[in-house]
């Protein structure tokens, strides 16, 4: 799929959610752990307890929903004092490695149970993630940068915090994987845990 | 509905808040800051030889005296001492034989396998370059080394410690030779001289060049 074919499918996408505008959404707020997997498991090992995930849904009906959805994921590592050899040359010191991730998505979402206090709900995430690798040693940075395009399911559940509260407790999982884009030679993905607020309008 | 409202940015200023305060942090001390960088050339057989000859003093900088001329700065004794002593003994840790200067003119021993200069860069990057055309020009007749291929001078950093070892007697048409190997210290000068991070640094640029190692 080239970019212009994938530009032109999420704002379509877009559309349909600004068209299909009902009266209930739903925004959720939520605390988002980080698992590196696959080439950023390669780069920092470190689970990422910094990360924030926010998601809104136009309901088109009780069972279906969509918006968007964006978040922040940073990934860090102290990788100590280590020497570094490329051919002939060495580098000792100490390097700092700093992963970001701000994901972008148009989030179609189906959910189960509308009318239960536990209203399990599955999702796929499509869109791009911006990511930002930086790799400190003395004062220089080795930066990096791709946006590549993006898939993320996730399934998840909402607990009614009670009728007419219009509010509810949100866990979710969430697998974003970002295809290989910019300057990074791979994909890049992580898993999250979400644990947050939703809010029901 | 305010209620709501108002919880909802609570809860936006609130992670903004816990986002931005627990940023990973990085180098906290400046000692995380120091990298040590080697580069050697690699047709060089550092076996071949067992003597060398280092200057007494390290050069910080230069200065034009009244005649318009150049004259070099260098480092107190008292610190630039105990840095030759620490570069020295790693070179006998690695069998070399430090042969010495002349008593009267303090050039080196013409017998000298090579010449191992170092140099601390107290200024800015206007010295990098020419350093050693500064500050050792002609010493002992010869005329100096050239840097290695692919490296960028341009990365010293003010207050770097730099170690070179060149082959005086390897012929060429413009009487420099490449550096054999060279050793740049990044920051080890900024602020006040701290002798144990010179000292780390020495021992680290040597520990990651054991090609160094002669019989």
């Amino acid at each position: 799929m080239n970019h212009m074919k994938k530009i032109i499918f999420i704002i379509s996408l877009c559309f349909i959610t600004v068209g299909a505008a009902v009266a209930q959404s739903n925004t959720t707020i939520s605390y988002s752990v980080g698992f590196p997997v696959g080439d950023l498991s390669d780069y920092i090992t470190n689970v990422s307890w910094r990360g924030v995930a926010l998601d809104f849904r136009k309901m088109v009906n009780p069972n279906i929903g969509v918006g968007f959805s964006t978040g922040w994921n940073v990934f860090y590592e102290d990788m100590g004092r280590n020497t570094y050899t490329i051919d002939n040359q060495s580098l000792t010191g100490k390097q700092y490695r700093y992963s970001n991730h701000i994901p972008i998505y148009v989030n179609p979402t189906y959910y189960l149970r509308p009318d239960d206090t536990v209203n399990p709900f599955f999702s796929l995430g499509i869109g791009t993630i911006y990511t930002l690798r930086n790799t400190d040693m003395n004062l220089y940075t080795w930066e990096q940068e791709s946006w590549g395009f993006a898939l993320a399911p996730e399934v998840g559940f909402n607990y009614s915090l009670g009728e007419g509260t219009g509010a509810a407790f949100t866990v979710s999982g969430k697998f974003n994987h970002a295809f290989k884009a910019g300057d990074i030679n791979s994909a890049q993905s992580f898993f999250t845990l979400n644990v947050g607020f939703t809010f029901i309008k | 509905m305010k209620r709501l409202l108002r919880m909802r940015l609570l809860l936006i200023a609130l992670t903004a808040f816990l986002l931005g305060s627990c940023y990973p942090e990085g180098p906290e001390y400046t000692e995380d800051l120091d990298v040590v960088y080697t580069t050697y050339d690699q047709a060089y057989d550092f076996k071949a030889g067992s003597t060398y000859a280092m200057p007494n003093k390290i050069v910080v900088d230069a200065e034009k005296d009244n005649n318009g001329d150049w004259q070099p700065e260098y480092m107190p004794d008292a610190f630039a001492g105990p840095i030759l002593a620490q570069i020295e003994s790693n070179m006998t840790a690695l069998g070399w034989t430090r042969l010495p200067n002349n008593v009267v003119t303090d050039e080196p021993n013409p017998d000298a396998d090579i010449i191992l200069t170092p140099a601390a860069m107290k200024n800015t990057n206007y010295f990098y370059s020419y350093w050693y055309d500064w500050w050792y020009y002609g010493w002992g007749g010869w005329y100096g080394w050239y840097y290695p291929p692919y490296y960028t001078v341009s990365s010293y950093t003010t207050g770097s410690m730099i170690m070179v070892i060149a082959d005086p007697h390897v012929q060429t048409p413009i009487n420099q030779t490449q550096a054999a190997w060279m050793a740049v210290g990044n920051g080890l000068f900024t602020g006040a001289y701290d002798l144990n991070r010179v000292k780390k640094a020495i021992d680290q640029s040597f520990a990651q060049s054991p090609y160094l190692k002669t019989n």
